[in-house]
Formats: structure tokens, C-alpha cells, sequence
């Protein structure tokens, strides 16, 4: 599902940020991406959501090598990625509504399938009464569950979180990841960036672990 | 595959809301010099077409020639004249018009002066059938001081003042678009700027480089229909004007009158195909600019 060989990465001409990191993940795994401040979490998930291009090395999604592939083919892999971003990144313009549609717009899906989808989720997220509203009127955690739901409208094969529990208080942090595990359940790969120990140990997944810019996969026991 | 749903609020950039005004600002200049264009192409073909088919015979008065001899020649020049195949008719012109033609830089009173003047004799001739270059080696043989001009030298210059003419319009109108593909390129980079964020957002949602494109396009096609149709009306009712203000000098000097019925329709054109260039700019400008993210 996800593979990295001797990566190495660099913003422009600065120094690299991950330097010869390789592991592979199975499809429908679950795996926490840890480590301090600056290791490098964040250029981790932007080179598996093709934010960037590594600058050196093999990353592979899906079976392809992420950096050959044409173009169209690059939007269309990124159909299979959700992605919860640390600053939600949500259309401030649009409404609650129309945000989590977004992705399935793109995708080419009709009107009345993306109402339907689109409702339902915000339902079970519990934000059927904001809808219509703008997402600069929601407060934070409101904020987070429009991204998440957006992230998981069209079904990822590859879910990518970025401190998703980093605006929200520990009983929706635990929430949030029961929802992942059910996304998990149902096969989607799980990837999710955190520093908050209390919920690694508490939900038992392995981890990718960064440090200094070399990477550690522990696996726990079970 | 282009968007149908506009995810990027681009009607409340600041560039993009002045571009209705300056397309119609361009395609009303656009209308005037292309009009103006057409219009100078038609007095041209107007003017040349009143000279073709005919020719003129001078003779040129000496101050040994009598005016009896003069009438003498110009009876000979008629009849040579009349003689040669494909001449339709023959008419001199009446000294009262001679004088005429000399008062702008001799006064009126050239005809009573006891001046030299030439004998001027219009020939109507069917061009295919006459040998102009003959007739003028006869009379330049027969009868002293004539000769005969074909009008040769004028039509060229018409010719030259009227391809000069055309060339300008053409320059003019190739800068209007140029300058009007400059403003969108700007408009476009500016709300590419502003919308960087959520241009990101739908690139690694997976749109495709078409349908984000496809949002500039349908905002910058709305906009130059709205601005061309605003230039064009504006344009049409200012030839309008002109024409009316024309026909009341009766001079003569701006036959709005010569306008084709076939120019219309390229005038009218004129803010559709400004707002296909508008709508083809934002796009490639996009798609270029799309084309340096990954």
C-alpha cells in the first residue's frame, strides 16, 4: 500500500528533513506516525498525499511510484487519499455543506448522490444543524469534524491524519479515533500523526516512529 | 473535465471585478477601428470603382494655339477616340467645368481670363476591349499637346493609402487584443494568488488542472460577455451617432451610408469573439500556472 526506499527529502536548497527512510505498510493497517517536534512528521504525510516529491529515493502508493507517474494519474491517486490536515484547510467561502461535497464533485458524481452521501455524513458526525453554515461560525472541533468528514466522503483507500486531535479535548480525541478504527474495519489504510501518548497507548496500533530524520516501525505486540 | 459547481469565491477579487469594464473599453475601440477600417476599404473601393472604365484626353494649349485650332484638335481627338474599339462614348467637357476645376487655385474668374486652358474630354471605355496604350500613341502622334491619362498613378496611390489604411486598423486592433490578453493574463495571476490555498486544496483533493482551470474560465467567459456586449452596444450606438451627425453636414465626407450590410455582422461579433480570447487567456494562464505545481 505505502512504500518508502532511501527516501530523502528537502524543502528548495535546505538541508534534508528525512534522510534514508524505508518501510512498507500493509493495505487496511493502522499505524501512528510519532516522534518529537521537527522530525519530520509533517514532511512524511506531504510526500504520501503528493504534496511534494521526494529528493531522493522510491515512494509508492498503490503499487506505483508516485514519482513517474503522469500527471492525471497523480489527481486520480489522490482521490484514493483523505487527508486531515492540522489546520483543517477548509474553504472558509463555502459552506459545511459544500466542503465535504467537495471531493465527490470533483470526482464527477451527480447532484443527488452527493446530497444523500453528503448528508448522511454530516448526520453522523453530528453536524446536521450547520449545514449551511460557514465554517468561520463553527468552533473548533466543529471545524475538525467538517475535515474529517470531508477527508472521508469518497471512501480513501489511504486516510492520512495530521494531529487530528490536537483542537479537541480527550473525549472527542477518543471519539475520533474509534471513528478511524471503524474506517480501518472497513479497509481503509490508516496513517495518523500524533503526540498525544494517552491515545497511542490506549488504542493498540503499531507506530512509525521519526526521529533525527531516520525512521523506526514498532510493531505491538499482540 | 471542467467544473460545473465554482468552489473559488473569484467574483470578489478586485482584478477580476474592473475586467468587465476594461473588455468593454477594448471592444468598444475594437468597434470604432475596425468600423473605421471597413468604412475607409468601402470609400476607397467607392472612389476607384467611379474611375474605372474611364480615361481622360488632355490637349494642352500653347500660347501660338488658337482657341479655333483647340476646337479643331478636340473635334480630331473625339473622332479618334470614337473610332477606337471598345470606346463607349465620348464627351468633352465644357469650359464653364474646366474653369471650375481651376478656381480653387486661380479664383473664379479663371474662365474669363485669357488663359491657356487645357481641353479636357472624358472617355467611358469598356477596359476589357480597349487598347488604352494605342489610343494613347495615336493622339500623342496626331494632335499636338494631347495626351491621355488612364488614372493609373492615382489608383495606385488609392491603392497604397488604402492598404496603409487597413494595415493601421489591423495593427490597431492586434494591439486592443494583445492589450485586452495582457489585463487577463494580470487578472487571472491575481486571483491565482489570492486563491493559492484553495487552489491547493482541490489540486490534492485530485482535481484534475481542467476543472480548476474550468472555474477561471466560466467566471472570465461571464465577465467578457458582459463587458463586450456593454463595449459593442456602446460602439454601435456611437457609429450610429456619427452617422446621423454625417448626414446632416451632407457632405459627403462621411458616407456612413457605405456601410455593407456584411460589416454588421463582423462588428457584432466582435464581443463573442472577445470573450473567447478572455475565456482561452484565463485558461491557459491557469493550466500554465497549474502546470508548476505537481
Amino acid at each position: 500500500m505505502v512504500r518508502f526506499e532511501n527516501v530523502g527529502m528537502r524543502y528548495g536548497a535546505g538541508p534534508e528533513v528525512l534522510r534514508d527512510i524505508s518501510f512498507s505498510l500493509a493495505p487496511a493497517s493502522f499505524h501512528f506516525l510519532t516522534g518529537p517536534s521537527g522530525a519530520g512528521k509533517s514532511s512524511l504525510l506531504r510526500l504520501m498525499y503528493l504534496a511534494y516529491r521526494p529528493s531522493r529515493g522510491v515512494v509508492s502508493l498503490f503499487g506505483q511510484d508516485v514519482t513517474t507517474i503522469q500527471r492525471q494519474a497523480r489527481s486520480k491517486m489522490r482521490r484514493r487519499i483523505g487527508v486531515i490536515y492540522q489546520d483543517f484547510r477548509l474553504l472558509e467561502h463555502q459552506s459545511v455543506f459544500d466542503n465535504v461535497a467537495l471531493p465527490l464533485r470533483i470526482a464527477g458524481a451527480k447532484e443527488d448522490q452527493i446530497k444523500t452521501h453528503v448528508t448522511e455524513l454530516l448526520t453522523w458526525v453530528g453536524l446536521e444543524d450547520h449545514v449551511g453554515s460557514l465554517p468561520t461560525t463553527l468552533s473548533g472541533g466543529e471545524q475538525q469534524r467538517v475535515a474529517i468528514a470531508r477527508a472521508v466522503i469518497a471512501r480513501p483507500s489511504l486516510l492520512l491524519a495530521d494531529e487530528p486531535t490536537g483542537n479537541v479535548d480527550d473525549v472527542i480525541a477518543v471519539r475520533l479515533l474509534y471513528l478511524f478504527e471503524e474506517l480501518n474495519r472497513m479497509g481503509t489504510t490508516v496513517i495518523v500523526a500524533t503526540h498525544n501518548q494517552s491515545l497511542i497507548d490506549r488504542f493498540k496500533h503499531d507506530q512509525i516512529h521519526l526521529s533525527q530524520g531516520g525512521v523506526e516501525v514498532r510493531r505491538v505486540d499482540s | 473535465m471542467p467544473a460545473s459547481h465554482i468552489d473559488l469565491p473569484l467574483s470578489n477579487d478586485p482584478a477580476v471585478r474592473i475586467l468587465p469594464w476594461i473588455v468593454g473599453l477594448m471592444v468598444y475601440l475594437a468597434t470604432m477601428t475596425l468600423a473605421g477600417g471597413l468604412l475607409v476599404a468601402a470609400l476607397a473601393a467607392n472612389w476607384s470603382a467611379g474611375l474605372t472604365g474611364t480615361v481622360t484626353i488632355h490637349i494642352v494649349a500653347t500660347e501660338d494655339t488658337s482657341a479655333e485650332t483647340l476646337d479643331e484638335q478636340v473635334d480630331q481627338a473625339v473622332r479618334l477616340a470614337l473610332k477606337t474599339p471598345g470606346v463607349i462614348s465620348v464627351e468633352p467637357m465644357p469650359m464653364a467645368n474646366v474653369a471650375g476645376l481651376l478656381a480653387p487655385w486661380l479664383g473664379d474668374t479663371a474662365g474669363t481670363m485669357d488663359l491657356p486652358l487645357p481641353r479636357i474630354i472624358d472617355v467611358r471605355i469598356d477596359e476589357d476591349d480597349t487598347d488604352v496604350a494605342a489610343l494613347k500613341s495615336r493622339l500623342e502622334a496626331e494632335i499636338p499637346g494631347a495626351g491621355l491619362d488612364d488614372h493609373q498613378l492615382w489608383r495606385d496611390r488609392l491603392v497604397t493609402f488604402l492598404r496603409v489604411m487597413e494595415l493601421i486598423a489591423i495593427v490597431m486592433v492586434a494591439l486592443i487584443g494583445i492589450t485586452t490578453v495582457s489585463v487577463v493574463v494580470f487578472a487571472t495571476r491575481s486571483g491565482l494568488a489570492v486563491h493559492n490555498d484553495a487552489i491547493e486544496i482541490l489540486h490534492l483533493i485530485g482535481a484534475y488542472d481542467e476543472y480548476i482551470a474550468g472555474q477561471f474560465q466560466s467566471q472570465a467567459l461571464t465577465l467578457g460577455l458582459k463587458g463586450g456586449a456593454a463595449g459593442s452596444v456602446a460602439g454601435i450606438v456611437s457609429l450610429l451617432a456619427l452617422a446621423l451627425a454625417a448626414s446632416n453636414l451632407d457632405t459627403g465626407l462621411l458616407p456612413l451610408t457605405l456601410f455593407q450590410t456584411w460589416h454588421w455582422p463582423i462588428l457584432i461579433s466582435l464581443p463573442f469573439a472577445a470573450a473567447f480570447i478572455v475565456r482561452q487567456t484565463a485558461k491557459h494562464t491557469v493550466l500554465r500556472a497549474l502546470g508548476r505545481m505537481l
